[in-house]
């Protein structure tokens, strides 16, 4: 996950030079408790609608073997535990289930800050406030699209009305809420109209999602966007972001999903505010480590099962009912566990020698494995040219003021 | 002696796809090793994802999971520390 305002508009500020770690944001966390993964929780299979690049697979009616309400409860004292800070509940759509709420206070009643990702259309005001009551943290709404797009994308008319609905709901309940948006050939366009309806109803978080290969978003790879449309969008994303903050709306917008970002927002410090805030960019990217799999996000399944990724379910370290999650996820005797840990050292092709590879680390093992059949392969999304894979980083230092690009 | 230490079968549901255990050998001389699980329709598949996976090892076995007996010491379901919170 990459602050996008963090990075481009925060710059400026006295004494912010070292902080990338913001405790209002969900995966923002800490550096030294961020040794420790972000856990992703599909507590349900279930969904009420059917999106169309679900990574989960979601049916809309729940599979047999969700962990019960008792043993979510083990489950989340065991995270405790282990010292996991953030978990997101996630599904399917969790508020299909009874217990949300209650595994919510659960998590929270342990120290462990609740997130919860959802597509909203469940959010009643009730719900909302309930939650709330409860310690959820933070509430972030998929939405895919203007109300056309979404609908389609997800599969059922007045779904973009519905998840308005509820984050309204969220919003009038005193919920820190936030945009999930999955940008894709079908849904980019769209991407400034969401931003401005959303900021008019108080929205001031947007996280922008590169497709994942995993679940149904393997099956429709052919939506994704060429290297060429990524990296425009990425820098529309940057100099929105730049002209919201310009006008005085101080809206956070994030990037997740593609690692390039990581490298592009160098390049793109590096042309527009010059070599000094390039090079801070560059440092603030190189403790944040790139991409995260198997490291500082894990994921358990509705099952019980730990994969490396929320998006990766097609391959299981062990399950929880078998084994403490603490246990699975430091033993890095499993040969692919250690591997990634250690990936700048196995990465291959254009990765090998490319000067990013410490902000990124070759980028999503997933789509690597998707595409070429060998997670340490390069990321087929990366978009950055020959060029720049070979400058000289970290960016060397200038003056602090404003000069022009290499 | 006899084992006596008490464990608890470990039911275990079918998930969307079929599920396959997977075991490697690193190297001929090393034990095999159990390294998680696979998804996949076939056999043919499922060692296909091991294999890029887990390529540089000696072996490869697969076995669906539906046709494990799992028993553990303290499973999920009996890791009651904080019982009575739950």
């Amino acid at each position: 996950m990459i602050s996008v305002s963090k990075l481009l508009c925060g710059l400026a500020a006295a004494g912010d030079g070292l902080r990338y770690d913001d405790p209002s944001g969900p995966d923002q966390i800490t550096e030294q408790r961020q040794r420790k993964p972000v856990v992703v929780w599909n507590t349900t299979k279930g969904c009420n609608l059917y999106c169309e690049h679900c990574y989960a697979g979601a049916e809309t009616e729940p599979a047999t073997g969700e962990l019960s309400t008792a043993e979510g409860k083990r489950l989340i004292n065991e995270l405790a535990a282990f010292g996991v800070p953030v978990v997101l509940f996630s599904g399917g759509e969790p508020l299909v289930r009874d217990d949300v709420t209650e595994l919510v206070g659960h998590a929270a009643d342990r120290g462990i800050r609740p997130v919860l990702s959802t597509n909203g259309t469940l959010l009643t005001r009730e719900r909302a406030r309930d939650l709330r009551d409860a310690g959820l943290a933070y509430a972030g709404v998929s939405v895919d699209g203007l109300p056309e797009t979404n609908d389609a994308f997800r599969g059922e008319e007045g779904a973009f009305d519905a998840a308005v609905d509820g984050i309204e709901a969220c919003l009038d309940a005193g919920l820190k809420t936030g945009l999930r948006y999955t940008v894709t050939e079908r849904t980019v366009d769209d991407m400034p109209g969401v931003i401005d309806l959303l900021h008019d109803v108080g929205v001031d978080r947007f996280c922008f999602y590169h497709l994942d290969y995993g679940g149904r978003g393997a099956a429709v790879q052919d939506a994704d966007l060429t290297p060429a449309a990524r990296r425009r969008v990425v820098r529309r994303l940057c100099d929105l972001t730049r002209e919201y903050h310009a006008d005085g709306a101080e809206i956070e917008t994030l990037l997740v999903g593609n690692y390039a970002d990581a490298a592009f927002l160098v390049e793109y410090a590096r042309e527009e505010l010059g070599a000094t805030a390039a090079r801070r960019v560059y440092e603030y990217l190189r403790r944040n480590g790139g991409d995260p799999a198997g490291e500082r996000v894990a994921d358990i399944d509705y099952r019980g099962d730990v994969h490396l990724t929320q998006f990766w379910q097609g391959y299981a370290l062990s399950n929880v009912r078998d084994r403490p999650f603490g246990r699975i996820w430091t033993d890095t005797a499993n040969p692919l566990l250690s591997r990634l840990r250690t990936r700048e050292d196995h990465l291959s092709g254009k990765c090998a020698d490319c000067c990013y590879r410490d902000v990124c680390r070759g980028g999503s093992p997933l789509r690597a494995l998707a595409v070429h059949g060998d997670p340490f392969a390069p990321d087929p999304q990366c978009y950055l040219t020959d060029a720049e894979r070979q400058r000289d980083v970290p960016p060397a230092d200038g003056n602090g003021v404003s000069e022009p690009a290499d | 002696m006899a084992d006596m230490r008490e464990r608890t079968r470990v039911e275990r549901s079918s998930g969307d796809g079929r599920e396959w255990e997977t075991f490697v050998r690193q190297d001929p001389d090393s034990s095999l090793r159990h390294v998680g699980s696979v998804t996949a329709g076939s056999e043919g598949v499922a060692y296909e994802q091991a294999a890029t996976l887990f390529g540089d090892a000696a072996d490869i076995w697969l076995c669906p999971a539906e046709d494990m007996c799992r028993y553990a010491e303290r499973p999920l379901c009996d890791r009651i520390e904080d019982a009575a919170d739950a």
